[in-house]
C-alpha cells in the first residue's frame, strides 16, 4: 500500500468514526419512516391550528365514537394503549404508548398501566402504576387534561385505581404504605387521596386506610414457625362507587413480600363520599386477598368483590389457598350499608383456586380465571360460576400458566378475554349459559403482551 | 471429563517430548501464559517484520523447525481472533476511566448508569453484557451468577492493558461466552519505578493512586493501589416524570450518588531454574456509597458496597516447542444493599450476598510437527452463592461446579508462490459441563433442587497473509451461557425458581482483514470486520401475577455488524485512534434489540510536541469524540433514546525533572465540552460538562 494510499485509508476511519446516526431509521413505532400507528399522532407532533371550539389543541388522534373498550398492552417496562368496538374488532391498534411522547428523564408510560374502572363519559384515565405513580387523563377527542403523581420522591406508593364523582372530586387509591413512619400525611400510603380532575392536583382531602391495617398470627416461611403480630396492611385495590358510597377492596396482605405470611380476614373498606369516612365490612367465609372489585352488570347498587385466597404456607400453596378463595356480590344500600347477595367459596366445594381477573356476566353470574401450575403442568382455566347456586364450568382454556388476563364483558356483547399464548384476545358469545368461541383478535404491538380490557 | 484428561495429557506430554535444546527459538507470540508478557503490544511492536518481510522457507507447508511471524494482528494472542487491545499507560487524558478505555475499541459498548464509580457493563458485538467473560489473566473475574460484570469496580490505570476479544476467543483462555471475552492483564515490573497519580476534577471527585515496579532477573514485583471517591452531585433535566406536562419540568441534582472506591493489587513473577516461571496476582477492590436509584424516584436512604477480594498463581514452563501451564486462583465477593425505605426495591431489605469461587487450570500446548500445534485447556470451578436477607426470606444458596475441557489443533505454515503466503488455520472443540445445586429452608424442612447441563462449543478459524503487512481473517463459533442460580433457583418472593433453564446458546462467524505496518514515517494498524452473531434461548423474566416473575428461555436474536479499528502514529507528533461499530439487530417479530445503538465510534486525535527545551520533554493536545447513535431502551421498540455526541479536549505537559529519570506529568481535561449529558439507561442519568486535572509523578530508578 502507498502512502498515499493508507493515508486515505486513516483519514476515512477516523471521519467515520466522528460520524453519527442519531435519526437512523429503525424499526419500532418509533420510526420517522413508518406511518403514524393508528390513531396516535407521531412523536410530539402537535396538529396545526386550534380545535374548532378554540379548546386546546389534541395530542393524540382523537378516538372514533365506536371506541367501547380500553385495551392495555405491556412488557418489558413499557406499554400501549388501543381500542375495541363493541364487537370486539379494532377500533384503535395503539392510541398511545410509552413512545409517543420523545423520552426525556421518562417514559410517556410506563410498563404498570390500568384504565381505572370508572371514568367519566368522554375521557379516558391512565393509571401508571408501581414506579411511576402517575395518572394521566385525556378527553376521547385526545385532548390532554392532566397528569399528575401521587406518590413522594422516593418511594412508590403503587397507584390501583381512581375514581372521578359527579361532583368533581377525584380520588385514587394507594396500595403501598410507605416504611417511614414519619412522613408527612400525603405521603403515607394506604388511602385514597383526593385530586382536582382538571388539574390533577392533590386536593388535600384523604382518606386513612391504614386503620384497617392489623396484626395477624403468621407463620414463618423458613422455619415454618408460627409468628404472632405479623404487621398486615389494608392494601387498597380497585374502586367502585355505588351512589354515595366507594367501595374499595383490600387486599390486606403483609407489610414484606419476603418475611413472615399473613393475612387479614377478606374485606373491603365502604367510603362515604359526603363525610369521607370508611367502614370496614367483612365478607363472610374466610376469604382473603380481596382487592379486586368491579360492578355488576346493569346494577347500580351491586359490586362483586373477588378474593383470590392467600396461604401462609406460600404462594399457590393449594389447601390454604382454597380456604380463603371466593367470590362475593354485595348490594351497597343508599344509606352506605353493605349486604351480600350470593357467594361462592371455592373451599365448600372443592372448588377451583379461581378468582384471578374476574368479570360480571351480570346478576350472579362471573368469569373468572383460575391459574395453572408450573409444577403439576396444569393450564389456566376461564370460568363461568354462579355464585348462587356455586355452578362452576369451563368457559376456555389457556395454553399455559398465568397466560389469561383481565378480560371484559358488555350487556349484548361479547365476553372479551386476553390470552397471552396466543397474543391476541378470545372472544366468547354468549349462547344460553355457555359461550361459542369467535375468531380471536389482536391488537397493539405484537412485541407486547395484552394485560386488560376495560369499558370506556 | 475423560476428555479433559486426555486433552491435557497429551499436550502436556507433547511438550515434554519436544523438550528444548538450548537457544531454541521462543519468539512465539500467541498464547501467553496468565501474566506472561508478550513481545511488545505497542503498534509497532511487529513493524520490523512489515519492513523485513519474512525468510523464505521453500514451496508448500512450511516443514522447518523455525517458528513464523505471525500474521499482522491486532492482538498477540492469537491472530485468527477479533481482539484489540488498549492501555490506560501514558494515557493523554486525566483520571481515565475503564469504560472509557473500553469503548475506544470496535465492537465493545458500554452502558453505565451514572457517574465515576456508577454501575458499567460491557458488551460486545450485539451481545448482552451478562453474555461477556471477564478474566485476570488467564482465569475468570466474572461469574455466570453475578450477572453482567460490574466495570466499576476495577481501576483500569492499575492494569497493564486489557484485551477485548469479540465472538469466538482463543482457546488458551478456555472460555466459550456468546459475546466474547475482556482480559485485563496485570502490569509487570521491566525496569525500577516509582510513580503517584492525584487527581481532582468536577462533581467532587478525587483520585489517587501509588504505584511501583522492581524489575529483577530472578524476581520482579509490581504494585498499584488507587482510592478515589466522588459525590456526583451533578445537575440532570428533570421531567417530573409527566410527559406530557412540562409546567414541572427542572433541572434536577443526582442525590446519594456519592461514592469511594479502593483498588489495589500485585504481582509477583520469579523466573525458576530450567525455564519455569511462577506468577502471582492478588487483587482486592472495594466501593461503597449511595444509590441514588432512578432519578424519577429519588433515593436518600439506599446504601450499596460492593468488596472483593481475589488472587491467581500459575506455574508455567516453556519448552522448545510447547509449554505448560498450571494456575489456580479464587474470587471472594460480598455484595451489601440496603434499602431501609424502600426506595429501589418492592421491599425493604438489608441484603449481604456472598460469592466465592475457587478455580483450577491446566494448559498446555506443544508442537506436534512443525506445522501443527496442539493446545489442550481444563479447568474446574466451583461456585458458592450464599445470600442473606437481613428483613426477609433468604434465597437458596446455591453452589455450581464446572468443568470445562478445550482442545485446539493450530496448522501454520506457508504456501503460494515463493512461499510469500502465510497461512494459520485453527479448529478448537470445547465441552463444558455445570452442576448447579441449591438448598434453602423452606417450611423448616430443606428444600433441594438441581440442574444439571453439558454443552460444547467450538470454533474453526484461519488467517491468510499473502504480505507480511496485510491478513485476511475468518472465524466461525459456537457459544453458550449458563443461567444463574437466580435464574434457576428463584428468590422465594418475587422470582419463581424454573430449574429447567437450558442454557442461551449462539452461533458467531466474523471475516475481516488486519494491516499493521510502517511506511515512511506513518506505523498504523488497522482492522476490518464483518461480524454476524446469533443467539438463541435467551433467558428473559416472565411475569407471572402479582408482581412475581418466572425467568424462561425465551427469544432468538441476531446482530450482525461492521467493525473498524485503527491507529496511527505520523512521525513523532501525531497519533490517531478510531473505532466504529455498525450494528443491526434483530429480535423477537422483528425488532431490534434494546440498548443496542446502531452506530457507534470514537475518535482520538493527539498532537505531541516532543522535547521544547530541558524541562519540557512533551507538550501534549488532545480530542476526543464519542457517538453513540440512536437505539431503543426497550424489547418492544416503542421508546427511543436519541443518539448523542460527546467531545473531550485536553492536554498533558510532561516535565523532566531532573537528569535522575523522574517525570512530572500535568493534565488537564474537559469532559463533554458541549454538555449533552444523555442516558444509558432511561432515567438513569449521566453527568454532562465536567473537568479533571491531575498530578502525575514517575521516577525510573
Amino acid at each position: 500500500m502507498t502512502e498515499r494510499k493508507t493515508l486515505l485509508f486513516l483519514a476515512l476511519a477516523m471521519a467515520l468514526a466522528g460520524c453519527g446516526d442519531d435519526d437512523g431509521s429503525t424499526t419500532g413505532v418509533m420510526d420517522a419512516g413508518d406511518p403514524p400507528t393508528d390513531g396516535a399522532m407521531p412523536d410530539g407532533e402537535m396538529p396545526d391550528g386550534e380545535m374548532p371550539d378554540g379548546g386546546p389543541d389534541p395530542v393524540l388522534a382523537a378516538l372514533p365514537d365506536t371506541a367501547t373498550f380500553g385495551v392495555v398492552s405491556s412488557g418489558d417496562g413499557v406499554a400501549s394503549v388501543g381500542f375495541l368496538d363493541a364487537s370486539g374488532d379494532v377500533a384503535v391498534d395503539v392510541w398511545i404508548d410509552s413512545g409517543t411522547m420523545p423520552p426525556e428523564l421518562t417514559a410517556t408510560l410506563g410498563g404498570d398501566v390500568v384504565l381505572a374502572t370508572e371514568t367519566p363519559e368522554g375521557t379516558v384515565t391512565l393509571l401508571d402504576r408501581f414506579g411511576a405513580d402517575l395518572i394521566t387523563r385525556f378527553t376521547t377527542g385526545g385532548v390532554f387534561i392532566g397528569q399528575g403523581r401521587f406518590t413522594p420522591e422516593s418511594v412508590s406508593l403503587n397507584l390501583q385505581d381512581a375514581v372521578i364523582l359527579p361532583d368533581g372530586r377525584g380520588f385514587v387509591s394507594r396500595f403501598g404504605q410507605n416504611p417511614d413512619g414519619g412522613a408527612a400525611a400525603e405521603d403515607r400510603g394506604s388511602d385514597l387521596i383526593g385530586f382536582d380532575p382538571a388539574t390533577l392536583e392533590t386536593t388535600g382531602e384523604r382518606i386513612d386506610l391504614s386503620v384497617f391495617n392489623l396484626q395477624s398470627d403468621g407463620i414463618d416461611p423458613e422455619t415454618g414457625d408460627p409468628v404472632s403480630d405479623v404487621n398486615v396492611l389494608a392494601r387498597p385495590g380497585r374502586i367502585v362507587r355505588r351512589g354515595d358510597t366507594l367501595v374499595v377492596g383490600l387486599g390486606r396482605l403483609p407489610a414484606s413480600f419476603t418475611g413472615p405470611r399473613a393475612s387479614g380476614p377478606g374485606a373491603v373498606a365502604l367510603v362515604a363520599t359526603g363525610g369521607l369516612d370508611a367502614t370496614l365490612f367483612e365478607l363472610p367465609g374466610g376469604l382473603a386477598n380481596c382487592d379486586q372489585v368491579l360492578p355488576v352488570l346493569g346494577s347500580a347498587t351491586d359490586v362483586i368483590v373477588s378474593c383470590k385466597g392467600y396461604s401462609n404456607l406460600g404462594f399457590g400453596e393449594e389447601t390454604g389457598t382454597r380456604e380463603t378463595v371466593g367470590i362475593v356480590r354485595l348490594s351497597i344500600a343508599a344509606s352506605g350499608e353493605a349486604s351480600v347477595v350470593s357467594s361462592w367459596e371455592a373451599a365448600t366445594a372443592d372448588g377451583p383456586l379461581a378468582g384471578w381477573n374476574t368479570l360480571s356476566l351480570g346478576g350472579d353470574v362471573v368469569a373468572t380465571v383460575a391459574f395453572g401450575d408450573f409444577v403439576a403442568e396444569t393450564d389456566d382455566e376461564l370460568l363461568r360460576i354462579d355464585l348462587s347456586t356455586g355452578d362452576v364450568s369451563v368457559i376456555a382454556t389457556g395454553a399455559g400458566q398465568f397466560v389469561l388476563s383481565q378480560g371484559a364483558f358488555t350487556e349484548g356483547g361479547p365476553l372479551l378475554v386476553p390470552d397471552g399464548a396466543m397474543g391476541a384476545i378470545r372472544r366468547f358469545t354468549p349462547a344460553g349459559e355457555g359461550f361459542t368461541e369467535e375468531t380471536a383478535v389482536t391488537i397493539g404491538p405484537p412485541t407486547l403482551t395484552i394485560r386488560s380490557i376495560a369499558a370506556l | 471429563m475423560r476428555f479433559l484428561v486426555l486433552t491435557t495429557l497429551l499436550a502436556a506430554a507433547g511438550a515434554a517430548r519436544a523438550q528444548p535444546s538450548e537457544g531454541a527459538p521462543v519468539e512465539r507470540v500467541e498464547g501467553a501464559a496468565a501474566s506472561e508478557p508478550p513481545p511488545s503490544s505497542e503498534p509497532e511492536a511487529d513493524s520490523d517484520a512489515v519492513d523485513e518481510g519474512w525468510e523464505d522457507e521453500g514451496p508448500g507447508l512450511s516443514a522447518s523447525a523455525r517458528v513464523d511471524a505471525p500474521p499482522a494482528s491486532a492482538n498477540v494472542l492469537d491472530a485468527t481472533a477479533a481482539g484489540t487491545e488498549a492501555n490506560a499507560r501514558d494515557a493523554a487524558a486525566a483520571d481515565v476511566s475503564t469504560p472509557e478505555l473500553l469503548l475506544s475499541l470496535p465492537g465493545v459498548d458500554v452502558r453505565q448508569t451514572g457517574a465515576a464509580g456508577a454501575g458499567a457493563f460491557v458488551a460486545l458485538r450485539g451481545a448482552a453484557p451478562n453474555q461477556t467473560t471477564v478474566l485476570l489473566g488467564d482465569l475468570p473475574l466474572s461469574s455466570p451468577d453475578t450477572g453482567a460484570f460490574d466495570l466499576a469496580l476495577l481501576a483500569g490505570t492499575a492494569f497493564d492493558r486489557v484485551e477485548v476479544y469479540r465472538g469466538g476467543a482463543p482457546a488458551w483462555l478456555g472460555s466459550g461466552a456468546i459475546g466474547g471475552v475482556v482480559r485485563f492483564l496485570p502490569p509487570e515490573a521491566v525496569g525500577r519505578r516509582l510513580q503517584a497519580r492525584l487527581g481532582m476534577g468536577s462533581f467532587g471527585r478525587w483520585h489517587l493512586g501509588v504505584g511501583s515496579e522492581v524489575g529483577g532477573p530472578r524476581l520482579s514485583v509490581a504494585t498499584n493501589l488507587e482510592v478515589d471517591g466522588a459525590t456526583n452531585d451533578f445537575p440532570f433535566a428533570d421531567d417530573g416524570g409527566t410527559a406530557f406536562d412540562p409546567s414541572d419540568d427542572s433541572e434536577g441534582r443526582r442525590v446519594n450518588a456519592h461514592t469511594r472506591g479502593a483498588f489495589g493489587l500485585v504481582h509477583v513473577q520469579s523466573e525458576l531454574p530450567r525455564g519455569g516461571q511462577l506468577d502471582a496476582v492478588v487483587h482486592g477492590a472495594s466501593r461503597t456509597g449511595g444509590d441514588p436509584g432512578p432519578a424519577q424516584l429519588t433515593a436518600e436512604a439506599t446504601r450499596r458496597t460492593d468488596v472483593r477480594l481475589g488472587g491467581t498463581a500459575a506455574y508455567s514452563h516453556r519448552f522448545a516447542h510447547g509449554r505448560l501451564q498450571l494456575a489456580a486462583g479464587g474470587n471472594v465477593f460480598e455484595q451489601r444493599v440496603s434499602d431501609p425505605l424502600q426506595e429501589i426495591g418492592l421491599e425493604r431489605n438489608a441484603n449481604r450476598d456472598r460469592f466465592a469461587d475457587a478455580t483450577f487450570r491446566a494448559a498446555g500446548s506443544a508442537d506436534l510437527t512443525p506445522w501443527l500445534e496442539l493446545t489442550a485447556v481444563g479447568a474446574t470451578r466451583t461456585h458458592r452463592y450464599e445470600p442473606d436477607n437481613q428483613l426477609g426470606i433468604d434465597p437458596p444458596s446455591s453452589t455450581r461446579h464446572t468443568l470445562t475441557g478445550t482442545s485446539e489443533l493450530r496448522a501454520h505454515g506457508r504456501a503460494g508462490p515463493a512461499r510469500a503466503v502465510h497461512l494459520e488455520l485453527r479448529g478448537s472443540a470445547r465441552v463444558e459441563h455445570q452442576r448447579t445445586h441449591a438448598a434453602g429452608l423452606r417450611l423448616g424442612r430443606t428444600i433441594r433442587e438441581d440442574s444439571n447441563d453439558t454443552r460444547p462449543t467450538i470454533r474453526l478459524a484461519g488467517a491468510v497473509a499473502p504480505r507480511p503487512w496485510i491478513s485476511f481473517v475468518g472465524s466461525v463459533a459456537t457459544g453458550a451461557r449458563f443461567p444463574s442460580f437466580l435464574e434457576l433457583f428463584g428468590n422465594q418472593s418475587s422470582i419463581v425458581a424454573n430449574v429447567g433453564l437450558g442454557p442461551e446458546q449462539s452461533r458467531a462467524a466474523d471475516v475481516g482483514l488486519v494491516v499493521k505496518g510502517r511506511t515512511s514515517g506513518l506505523r498504523g494498524l488497522l482492522e476490518a470486520r464483518y461480524f454476524d452473531l446469533r443467539v438463541r434461548d435467551i433467558v428473559l423474566a416472565a411475569p407471572t401475577s402479582q408482581q412475581t416473575v418466572r425467568f424462561e428461555n425465551s427469544e432468538d436474536a441476531r446482530s450482525r455488524g461492521l467493525e473498524l479499528g485503527g491507529q496511527a502514529t505520523w512521525g513523532t507528533h501525531i497519533v490517531l485512534r478510531g473505532a466504529m461499530t455498525y450494528l443491526r439487530t434483530r429480535g423477537e417479530r422483528g425488532v431490534e434489540l434494546n440498548w443496542r445503538p446502531r452506530l457507534q465510534s470514537h475518535a482520538h486525535a493527539e498532537v505531541h510536541s516532543r522535547a521544547l527545551g530541558r524541562r519540557v520533554h512533551d507538550l501534549v493536545a488532545f480530542t476526543t469524540v464519542l457517538h453513540r447513535g440512536a437505539y431503543f431502551n426497550d424489547r418492544a421498540n416503542l421508546v427511543r433514546i436519541a443518539g448523542r455526541t460527546w467531545l473531550a479536549l485536553g492536554c498533558r505537559v510532561d516535565l523532566a525533572l531532573s537528569g535522575d529519570g523522574s517525570r512530572l506529568s500535568l493534565l488537564a481535561t474537559a469532559r463533554d465540552v458541549l454538555d449533552r449529558r444523555g442516558q444509558d439507561f432511561l432515567g438513569f442519568p449521566l453527568p454532562g460538562r465536567r473537568y479533571a486535572g491531575e498530578l502525575r509523578y514517575r521516577w525510573d530508578w
